[in-house]
């Protein structure tokens, strides 16, 4: 079935495209289809193929796929994994009639603008990436194909604000490893310490942030100042001591253990979500220890959530 | 096999180590590993993480090269460093890297151009009847040269 988002989407790309009907099964190239998905972790979600198994099974008329023809004379998909993994299934499964021959969008461009179709075409069918995804491969533009922020956001379906702060928390943490400095803050605070821009300082900064558990605000305001003193070394130098003793409290309670870095309500939400997103049904049977880990953290955090909505 | 210089991960590697100077393993990982696609590094990790995922494959690489014996390897008590031994292996790299990008076709830099609706229209119907009346399908690329190099042509005839 034609989709007028689908068509709409690749005359935005200016990319060069036509319907091919009755394009037999085999001629696809299943290998190299799974290979350049855009999802991370698994390429294919099983279950998703059997709820379209199911929605074919009973008549629904699914999007046509989008691919293109590989040197070998083949199609490889862009777009539409799940759908054509669904066919497949009816056919070896013999759920049904048996399928042979589907209709495509076949596009004809450049492999660069082949990559960024592939990693950007869920965004309007298909099964959604989730925003970590998006923002990964968000990132990928901006790094390997040369897009820039806004347009990597705008391909993705996120706000460029995100798309800036992540790659600049990756740049602090690159910056920060040259010196051997590897200890974890969460990227959302990483990102305040970018415009710091005197390796030491930035070093002294983070460990500052890591021994005080600052909170991204805290962070920003110990960046300012950092690079307010930014004309002087030995300026510079000053005010990180004087922050030091600022928060020598702090410091001590955390080196106590009886300081942990708050995570605010919405974000614990978020992350216990996610966490519950990630579980999917085709891998709980056996459960992995890791799964099992994952899912009691998640269901603790969202008791925690639950708990704190209530007393508030 | 694909070789595995074709990636730019690795090219970017051997940039880093070019200095000659000892690098971390933590550090490599994160400067050249961030050129690797974040779905083929989820599936490098058991856990799915992408940045373990680029850890594993930038570690597995530069093992690779020092077996090769083109890098120094040190442990510095809870860190591995590595280093540049091979430095005419590592200029052939970059060398052949250089050459490879620019024997390849240029990406082509698109720009938006703003016309008005109607004068859109009237190319659009130039365009559709010239495809008629030749029997092929072409880009607006190809379209507007030819247009270009026929209006020129009878520009020349004029004068």
């Amino acid at each position: 079935m034609r989709d007028p988002r689908v068509e709409q989407l690749l005359t935005r790309e200016g990319v060069e495209w036509h319907i091919e009907k009755d394009i037999p099964l085999s001629m696809i190239d299943w290998e190299a289809s799974l290979k350049n998905q855009a999802r991370l972790g698994q390429a294919l979600i099983q279950e998703h193929v059997d709820e379209l198994t199911i929605a074919i099974l009973d008549g629904v008329e699914l999007p046509d796929p989008i691919g293109y023809y590989s040197n070998e004379g083949r199609v490889v998909v862009i777009s539409g994994n799940h759908r054509v993994a669904a066919y497949k299934q009816i056919n070896e499964l013999k759920l049904g009639g048996p399928i042979e021959k589907i209709d495509w969008y076949i596009v004809n461009t450049f492999p660069w603008k082949i990559d960024v179709l592939t990693r950007t075409a869920n965004v309007i069918e298909g099964l959604p990436l989730s925003k970590d995804e998006r923002l990964e491969q968000a990132k990928h533009l901006v790094r390997v194909l040369n897009y820039t922020e806004v347009a990597a956001a705008k391909a993705l379906a996120i706000s460029k604000t995100t798309v800036s702060y992540a790659l600049q928390a990756d740049e602090v943490a690159e910056r920060l490893a040259r010196y051997r400095f590897t200890d974890r803050i969460p990227p959302t605070t990483l990102c305040k310490l970018y415009r710091i821009k005197q390796d030491n300082a930035l070093v002294e900064a983070a460990k500052l942030v890591k021994e005080a558990q600052l909170s991204g605000d805290e962070a920003t305001e110990v960046a300012k100042k950092v690079e307010a003193a930014a004309a002087s070394e030995k300026q510079q130098h000053h005010i990180l001591e004087e922050l030091r003793r600022n928060y020598k409290d702090r410091i001590a309670r955390t080196r106590r253990g009886e300081l942990k870095r708050q995570i605010a309500p919405t974000i614990k939400l978020r992350r216990a979500v996610n966490a519950i997103n990630a579980i999917r049904a085709e891998s709980v049977i056996p459960l992995e220890p890791d799964l099992e880990r994952r899912s009691k953290w998640a269901v603790k955090k969202l008791e925690e959530v639950t708990k704190s909505g209530q007393s508030a | 096999m694909a070789n595995p210089l074709k990636k730019r991960e690795s090219v970017e590697l051997v940039k880093i180590l070019l200095d000659g100077k000892w690098y971390d393993t933590h550090y490599l990982a994160l400067a050249a590993g961030k050129y690797i696609a974040p779905e083929l590094a989820s599936r490098r990790a058991k856990t799915g993480s992408v940045d373990t995922g680029r850890a594993n494959i930038i570690s597995g690489m530069l093992e690779g090269f020092f077996e090769h014996g083109r890098l120094e390897k040190q442990h510095d008590g809870r860190y591995c460093q590595w280093k540049l031994r091979d430095f005419e292996w590592a200029k052939k790299v970059l060398t052949w890297a250089g050459e490879s990008l620019s024997s390849l076709p240029p990406i082509p830099e698109f720009k938006t151009i703003t016309i008005p609706l109607a004068d859109y229209n009237l190319l659009f119907g130039v365009k559709q009847a010239y495809e008629n009346t030749t029997g092929e399908s072409i880009t607006w690329e190809v379209f507007l040269i030819r247009l270009l190099v026929l209006s020129l042509a009878g520009r020349k005839q004029q004068e």
